[in-house]
């Protein structure tokens, strides 16, 4: 099971640390909102806030996203629907499984592989300073990935 | 008649805000109030009405200072005015 590249190795250890407790665990919660945002869920999921989320999520506002089987892309972010909500669906009815690893594509993309042979792009396509992608993990943190400040781990409840 | 719900009026004259707008809101929520509360921004969208409009998503942005127990701060204030 694995992390990822060497490269993915360069980033701060606390990071890695927090992304190897992801690997193995199934997805619980797949789900997009209507402004193409992804959500990916692991582990137990809260009802409690205005929308479901999971003990781990991995996600997007704004970045590009897309589900790879290897060949062909099933799903992605700039898919033509009549409405969100078709959108959702789609990506809903994928089975993604365990997550095998996390890598970085390049430098800016980053893979999530998971067990029943699908990938999740999450792939950079913003310029400015804000968030690629961010990571939820148990106990109010989060890893966030971004342009200025690369990848970082800290509580999710209150400001950096 | 059915009443129609509350919203539907206003639809046709309801314009959205811009990705910039939101965007802009939202990453000055999560610099002061934490990933939780930016995240809380985006799940505070009703789908039933559509994208919000900056008065929305102002309020929106407002509502989590307000729950967060901390002032509103001027940036905000100024665009709600």
């Amino acid at each position: 099971m694995a992390i990822g590249s060497l490269e993915m190795k360069s980033m701060p250890r606390e990071v890695v640390e927090g992304l190897k407790e992801l690997i193995g665990k199934e997805c619980t919660l797949q789900r997009i909102g209507t402004d193409r945002s992804l959500f990916i869920g692991f582990g137990s999921i809260t009802t409690t806030t205005a929308k479901p989320h999971a003990e781990f999520e991995i996600g997007t506002y704004d970045c590009a996203w897309r589900v790879f089987d290897g060949k062909r892309i099933l799903c992605g972010r700039n898919d033509a629907v009549d409405d969100m909500d078709e959108l959702n669906q789609r990506f809903s009815k994928l089975q993604l499984g365990k997550i095998v690893s996390i890598d970085r594509l390049t430098e800016l993309d980053t893979r999530i592989e998971f067990s029943n042979g699908l990938s999740v792009d999450i792939c950079c396509t913003i310029s400015d300073d804000d968030q690629i992608l961010h990571i939820f993990l148990p106990m109010k943190r989060v890893i966030r990935f971004s342009l200025c400040d690369g990848w970082r781990i800290g509580p999710s409840d209150s400001p950096w | 008649m059915p009443k129609a719900p509350k919203g539907a009026a206003d639809i046709a004259k309801r314009i959205p805000a811009s990705e910039k707008q939101v965007r802009d809101i939202a990453s000055r929520v999560e610099r002061e109030l934490g990933e939780d509360a930016r995240r809380a921004l985006y799940d505070a969208k009703d789908p039933a009405l559509g994208d919000r409009t900056i008065q929305e998503v102002l309020e929106d942005a407002k509502s989590l200072y307000e729950d967060a127990g901390k002032a509103i701060p001027q940036w905000l204030l100024d665009r709600l005015r």
